[in-house]
């Protein structure tokens, strides 16, 4: 019987933090801005939801320009002969269409057509790839890859992550010398360096927006943030916490693991698990491409209506609706809100919602969502109608311009 | 492509004759396809069996294929001789016992008739196809009524006993109803042989359930020697593919499992030659079929995974002695030719040969069984435990160690056998796997145990002899019910290949 | 003196079953022989100024349901929770079991970044198994060949749970439950030391080594325990395990129980097939038409019935149930905190349990010892300081030590349980913790070493059985105590049992006893509700 092809896992030196939060490679600068002191738990790392207000940090990633740790992230790094096809039996999409130097948003499915997560597929070289997602991932990597000749590292606690989102980042970034960032298209990647630190710019991000992420190692990580933090005086920069990014991931239409949907992997009820086409993700899904992980029950799963839907929903009035449950005509239960938000910059009061079949598919009408307000210590219940809408909700030409127009 | 065939049947094993005379005889174009120059695969090498002493191959299965009874059940087995400590062996026949005193003959025989009787019982399930976890069929419904029925048939008292030992382990029964000695030590070996479990692990009441269920005008439970030995066996199986218009290839080396849009599309053997069939049943141990002839890029992760987990770790060895005279016996008299001998004297010595395997080494005292065939002049003897992993690797050195610690038991059971032959052939589990496409040298394919039994045999998802790529079925002992001479597996998945939708 | 209820036996479970009665409105007697109520779930003061858990010592399956019901917290039960545990190896490294999340991910990725993944999925695996095992505990098993209407509403009852599953749940199911732990666990994990530390809770208890099919399971059992509603953590008991049974000491008596301490059980007074109640060791008589044993099988039936108003089979039946106790128990007073070689000072895993182990056939091995009948060379220990966090059992800076040692047999190969042997027996404990903590040794000033034989002289485990009989397939469910005879009635009318001999069995954990009441509460016309549901 072969042996895995995979490499083994080597133990990294882990810092022996017995208990509480563990520092990233940013913390230093971090903490001396966290004004809040308003720490959140990312992996197991202090990661800022708040360094100041809110609002304005929003505003700055739809207005200037923004820098968020991203280290957190799982990062894998698959390379050898096989590792595209590696990847492209991972992911649903085909990978082998990804050309090197570029990016693509992913998702990769279990046996039964169950989502197990998503994140972004780098693609290097012809043999080189890098995963970047928000649950660890390496013995579902592992199970893939075995029996094929590829390497898989777990390589996040080696690469440090900035996402630089914002009209002015690639000003920011030319200002910084980071010549023919501007041609750098939506989903393409680029070797840069910065005060003399190796960089690898992706034009990604999670706001919708014109927007970069850098990934360095971490040596070189408060170097690189400092001369950003310089060059960006100028630029409007602004650092900013997971609340500003949550809102404008929810206009941008992006979904959030552990928040709108669960990996199949961490259900502990079956019937929690989703498919791409109840998250709406079908045109992700490459039925037409060789054997991929679940790719039969995703035929058989494709073939049938979704049992029920994640849909974009707009909302009457101007109250967020968190956690509100979904009518129809204000009696029958058919679904509830993962996300919500007032947006800013659309003006619209608009949520993520699951909706059981058919509605969100045929049914869309007569559907209400019942708000708790809570208005000096005394709640009020309040339906207000909602309609499905598509996604995005937000949309700027700057987000895909190449070259970006200056601000 | 060459030729084209409706089914093709990857090894010549009792299984994959079973399954192509199936397929034949319903009218199907068959072709099987044996990698070795013999056909009946651990049964059937005239040099060396791997199965010397076959259980008897299912009545029904016989009738199915209009075998000769006479010839598949042969004469009435001599009786077992089973050796305790010292002393002449007792001979067994069944439930009879000759040699041991009327208290513990009388226990013995109520044991084995009710062992008997609750193995029938169970046989419906043991030997029907499994039913589909979470998708219970009307058919799958019918099968399960029927075996509630022949539960109850039991009687309240009988099924109550089965329900409390079904998963129990065999030394607690035998201490309750028999006590320690050579006749326990007789039917915990019956219980273990072939799998990694010692007496004292629970799930070998069910094994031994299992091989009580083996039947044959002769009784249940018995080895089963066919008139010509397994030879005729072997050929009479073979014939009825020959005379239902099969084609058997020897010397032909299956390679590759061929698939055309998520089809099993035919087979290409070792020189390169593909053959187009739209049916593939593999007799092969289902990690060799699924992870080095299909390939895993057919199948999902988990499901690999699974295949890569299935327990089968090969814990006996096969060696052969020369024995140029019948042996002498302790006790007197001499080793008749096809008769089985076991030398375990007690269930703790079997234990106690358990407790080296475990940590991947040789027990000093193998507990064994034994046939002499007077034809080659052969002593052959099936050894355990020998860990397929054994830590020390299987060297000459070890195997020759192994052959001296079991002709040292010899010796004791055969006085002067010792003298009288020479070094054994060994036959490890390396070389099983090797030679027969048995992961881990198993000779079920796979540790029959209850999570590797029914729907789960020989893992989750894998089950009803259908596998993920359309067209390919499991036909050998790795599938439902499992290992031993029975034929159930093929005869099972040659008619899920027959009763699938586009055939 | 006549009574409406007898409870012989005042340990957790005959004290649950009683509080259960007397609630019902029931006068209700408890019989105990010692002068003080616990049985296996004490606390006793062996030398001046410590307190020992000297039997049970951890909490953690006694039912929440019936924490709440018997209203134990108001009678003085407080359970703390403790932090996490550490396996320690001969090669001075160490695997600490913590109980921060990420800090324990930290861990595992220190030992293999693989097993912090593993660890991920080995965790929810057995949530889901816990989930789904947690509402059958306070049920009575249904049995599968009377199948009398109710017997077949509650397999109806268990089929559907397991059906909604799903599929492949379902599968995972059956594999859980008969598997080995080994092959459990090295589904998810590749260093040795963190299955062996895993591996212990699938032994606890057990005849079986981690080797033997069916052992996965038992991890359930001990996973299964909850503090303040967090399956899989682990308490202590304020106080000792003795503050357990006396608070429902003291919610029984406030129901208007009476105990009766200081005699034990003559024998069970028996007419026309009909209990009518007991005469204890001290010639005292009390009539009930409603008696429940606490005791195991063996003793209630072999040993304090007469065997002419029992049947045949249920006499086989009884006979051929199986404790073969193999474990023992340390108790020791230190005086003061012992160290670890390798563990950072004050490090929070040293509340929690301890082990000393290189790898699971570590345990395989001592197993090998015991079947042969001598106890383990080197032991498998479940080692605990509590007075780090409970500090009413030692004086300020002392600390008392609780060592439960697996496997030890009840019958040993060569020679008996004599004082030679039990102190070899704690020798063999005692150096092989002293590797790893070399002040230990010195640092005892106490020590009551109790042996299986001990623990059945002296607690009244039958084989020094901590489960009052082996948890194995064959003894679990609708085959526990006797097949025909798993709820909780005997053949004996008015007559029950309700100890850890009964479904779901051992723990401190008062399921048997709960399920008893309510049986012997049905049959009696009593329609109340108890108060357990989830």
């Amino acid at each position: 019987m072969n042996a895995p092809a995979t490499s083994a896992a080597r133990p990294v030196p882990v810092p022996q933090v017995l208990s509480g939060l563990e520092p990233g490679p940013f913390h230093d600068r971090l903490a001396a801005l966290n004004h809040q002191q308003a720490w959140m738990n990312w992996m197991g790392y202090a990661s800022p939801s708040v360094l100041d207000t809110v609002e304005f940090e929003y505003f700055a990633i739809r207005n200037q320009s923004t820098l968020f740790d991203i280290s957190p992230m799982c990062k894998y790094a698959i390379a050898g002969p096989d590792a595209e096809a590696v990847v492209n039996r991972l992911v649903t999409r085909d990978i082998r269409k990804l050309k090197p130097g570029r990016v693509a948003y992913c998702i990769w499915c279990d046996e039964d057509g169950q989502v197990v997560d998503d994140g972004t597929v780098f693609r290097y070289g012809p043999n080189e790839f890098r995963l970047c997602c928000q649950e660890p991932q390496l013995s579902w990597l592992e199970d893939i890859a075995w029996g094929y000749e590829v390497t898989i590292r777990d390589v996040s606690r080696e690469i440090a992550g900035l996402a630089l989102q914002g009209p002015t980042s690639c000003a920011l970034l030319r200002d910084l010398g980071l010549d023919g960032i501007e041609s750098l298209k939506p989903f393409g990647i680029g070797s840069f360096d910065i005060a003399g630190v190796a960089l690898s710019v992706s034009r990604t991000g999670f706001t919708g927006d014109l927007g970069y992420e850098l990934w360095m190692a971490p040596e070189g990580a408060l170097a690189v943030w400092d001369a950003l933090m310089a060059a960006g005086r100028l630029r409007g920069l602004r650092v900013i916490g997971y609340e500003a990014l949550d809102m404008a991931r929810i206009e941008a239409g992006f979904l959030l693991p552990k928040i709108d949907f669960l990996s199949a992997q961490t259900v502990l009820r079956a019937d929690r698990a989703v498919t791409p086409y109840e998250l709406g993700l079908d045109w992700l899904v490459a039925l037409d491409k060789p054997h991929f992980n679940g790719r039969r029950a995703l035929l058989e799963l494709s073939r049938k209506p979704p049992r029920r839907k994640l849909v974009a929903i707009e909302i009457e009035r101007d109250k967020p609706a968190h956690n509100a449950l979904v009518y129809h005509r204000k009696s029958r239960e058919v679904g509830m809100v993962t996300s919500a938000l007032w947006s800013p910059t659309c003006k619209r009061n608009i949520a993520y919602a699951w909706l059981d079949a058919p509605y969100g598919q045929t049914a869309n009408d007569h559907l209400w969502v019942e708000i708790y307000l809570q208005k000096e210590i005394r709640w009020q219940r309040r339906m207000a109608r909602c309609h499905p809408v598509e996604k995005p909700f937000f949309t700027h030409p700057r987000r895909t311009a190449t070259p970006p127009a200056e601000y | 492509m060459s030729a084209r065939y409706d089914a093709i049947v990857i090894g010549a094993g009792h299984n994959g004759l079973v399954a192509a005379a199936t397929l034949a005889r319903a009218g199907r174009k068959v072709l099987v396809v044996e990698a070795r120059d013999h056909l009946g695969g651990m049964l059937g090498d005239k040099d060396f069996r791997v199965a010397p002493l076959p259980f008897a191959l299912r009545p029904d299965i016989v009738k199915a294929l209009k075998l000769d009874t006479a010839v598949i059940h042969g004469a009435p087995p001599p009786p077992v001789l089973a050796f305790g400590a010292d002393g002449p062996p007792l001979k067994v026949r069944g439930g009879a016992v000759e040699g041991a005193e009327t208290a513990l003959a009388q226990a013995y025989a109520a044991l084995h008739a009710r062992l008997g009787r609750q193995a029938g019982a169970l046989g419906a399930m043991l030997l029907a196809p499994p039913p589909d976890l979470g998708r219970l069929r009307p058919g799958d419904l019918g099968g399960l009524a029927r075996m509630a029925l022949k539960l109850r048939l039991l009687g309240k008292a009988e099924l109550r006993d089965l329900l409390r030992i079904a998963l129990s382990n065999v030394w607690d029964l035998l201490e309750d109803e028999i006590g320690d000695g050579p006749l326990a030590g007789l039917m915990a070996m019956d219980a273990t042989l072939g799998g990694a479990m010692g007496p004292r692990s629970p799930g070998t009441v069910l094994t031994l359930l299992y091989r009580m269920a083996s039947r044959s005008p002769h009784g249940h439970g018995l080895r089963v020697m066919p008139k010509g030995g397994p030879d005729a066996l072997v050929r009479s199986i073979a014939d009825c593919v020959k005379a239902a218009g099969g084609e058997i290839r020897t010397n032909a080396r299956v390679e590759e499992i061929l698939v055309e849009n998520d089809r099993a599309a035919g087979v290409q053997l070792a020189d390169g030659e593909q053959i187009a069939s739209p049916l593939v049943l593999s007799n092969a141990s289902p990690k060799v079929t699924l992870l080095e002839l299909l390939g895993v890029s057919h199948l999902d992760g988990e499901f690999v995974r699974r295949c890569r987990s299935m327990a089968a770790r090969g814990m006996v060895a096969r060696l052969d002695f020369d024995a140029p005279a019948p042996p002498a016996l302790r006790g007197g008299g001499t080793l008749a030719s096809g008769q089985r001998l076991v030398a375990a004297p007690d269930m703790r010595a079997i234990e106690t040969a358990f407790n080296a395997a475990k940590y991947g080494s040789l027990p000093e005292r193998p507990v064994i069984e034994a046939t002499y065939d007077a034809a080659t002049a052969r002593l052959s003897v099936s050894a355990q435990f020998a860990p397929y992993d054994l830590k020390v690797g299987w060297s000459e050195e070890a195997k020759s160690r192994l052959s001296a610690s079991v002709l040292a038991m010899l010796d004791e059971v055969l006085p002067g056998f010792g003298a009288t032959t020479g070094a054994a052939r060994v036959m490890s589990p390396v070389d099983i796997e090797a030679g027969y496409g048995a992961a881990g040298g198993h000779w079920h394919h796979g540790e029959f145990r209850i999570d590797q039994l029914l729907m789960l045999r020989p893992f989750d998802g894998a089950a009803r002899y259908r596998m993920p790529v359309a067209g390919l079925y499991l036909c050998g002992a790795g599938a439902h019910p499992g290992g031993d001479i029975c034929g159930a597996p093929g005869f099972n998945a040659a008619r899920a290949a027959l009763g699938a939708k586009g055939e | 003196m006549k009574y409406d209820a007898i409870i012989v036996g005042a340990g957790h479970n005959g004290l649950t079953a009683a509080c259960f009665m007397a609630r019902a409105g029931l006068k209700t007697l408890i019989v105990e022989k010692e002068d003080h109520v616990g049985g296996a779930a004490v606390s006793l003061s062996l030398t001046p100024g410590w307190t020992y858990s000297n039997c049970s010592y951890v909490c953690s399956l006694l039912r929440p349901e019936i924490i709440r019901a018997l209203e134990l917290p108001k009678h003085g039960l407080q359970v703390i929770p403790y932090e996490g545990g550490a396996v320690f190896n001969s090669k001075g490294d160490y695997f600490a079991y913590l109980s921060d999340h990420d800090a324990l991910r930290r861990e595992l990725i220190r030992h293999s970044p693989r097993d912090a993944d593993g660890y991920e999925r080995y965790a929810r695996a057995v949530m889901r198994q816990c989930r789904f095992i947690k509402p059958l505990l306070l049920r009575t098993a249904p049995d599968p060949v009377a199948l009398k209407p109710r017997d077949i509403s509650e397999l109806l009852f268990i089929l559907k749970r397991f059906h909604n599953l799903g599929a492949r749940e379902m599968a995972e199911t059956v594999r859980f439950w008969t598997m080995s732990i080994a092959e459990y666990l090295d589904q998810f994990f590749e260093t040795p030391m963190i299955k062996a530390y895993i591996a212990g809770s699938g032994i606890i208890g057990t005849g079986l080594g981690p080797y033997s099919p069916g052992t996965a399971y038992v991890l359930l059992h001990h996973y299964m325990g909850e503090v303040d509603g967090a399956i899989g953590a682990w308490g202590f008991a304020r106080g000792g395990m003795g503050s357990i049974t006396q608070a429902m000491a003291r919610s029984f008596e406030a129901s208007g129980g009476e105990i009766r301490m200081g005699s034990g059980l003559d024998r069970f007074v028996v007419r026309d097939g009909k209990v009518r109640g007991v005469v204890l060791e001290n010639g005292d008589e009390f009539e009930a038409e409603t008696v429940i044993s606490g005791m195991d099988v063996r003793r209630t039936f072999i040993d304090h019935t007469d065997e002419k108003e029992l049947p045949a089979d249920f006499v086989r039946g009884v006979k051929r149930y199986r404790f073969r106790g193999s474990s023992g128990k340390l108790n020791i007073a230190l005086d003061g905190m012992p160290s670890f070689t390798g563990a950072p000072k004050d490090a929070s895993f040293l509340r929690g349990d301890l082990h000393f182990l290189d790898d699971m056939e570590e345990i395989e091995r001592a197993y090998d010892d015991w079947k042969d009948g001598r106890w383990s060379a080197s032991p498998y220990v479940d080692f605990l300081i509590p007075t780090q966090i409970d500090p009413t059992m030692a004086p300020p800076g002392k600390h008392y030590a609780t060592i439960f040692v697996q496997y030890a047999p009840y019958e040993l190969a060569d020679g008996q349980w004599d004082d030679a042997n039990r102190e070899a027996f704690a020798e063999t404990v005692i150096s092989k913790i002293e590797r790893h903590s070399p002040d230990f040794r010195k640092l005892i000033v106490h020590k009551e070493i109790r042996s299986p034989k001990d623990i059945e002289d002296q607690v009244g485990l039958t084989e020094g059985n901590i489960f009052q009989g082996e948890l194995t397939f064959d003894q679990l469910l609708f085959n526990r105590p006797v097949p025909g005879y798993a709820q909780y009635r005997s053949p004996i009318k008015g007559l029950y049992m309700c100890g850890s001999s009964t479904h779901p069995g051992g723990g401190v954990m008062g399921a048997p006893g709960a399920n008893a009441a309510r049986e012997v509460l049905r049959d009696l016309g009593h329609r109340i509700d108890m108060g357990l549901s989830a």
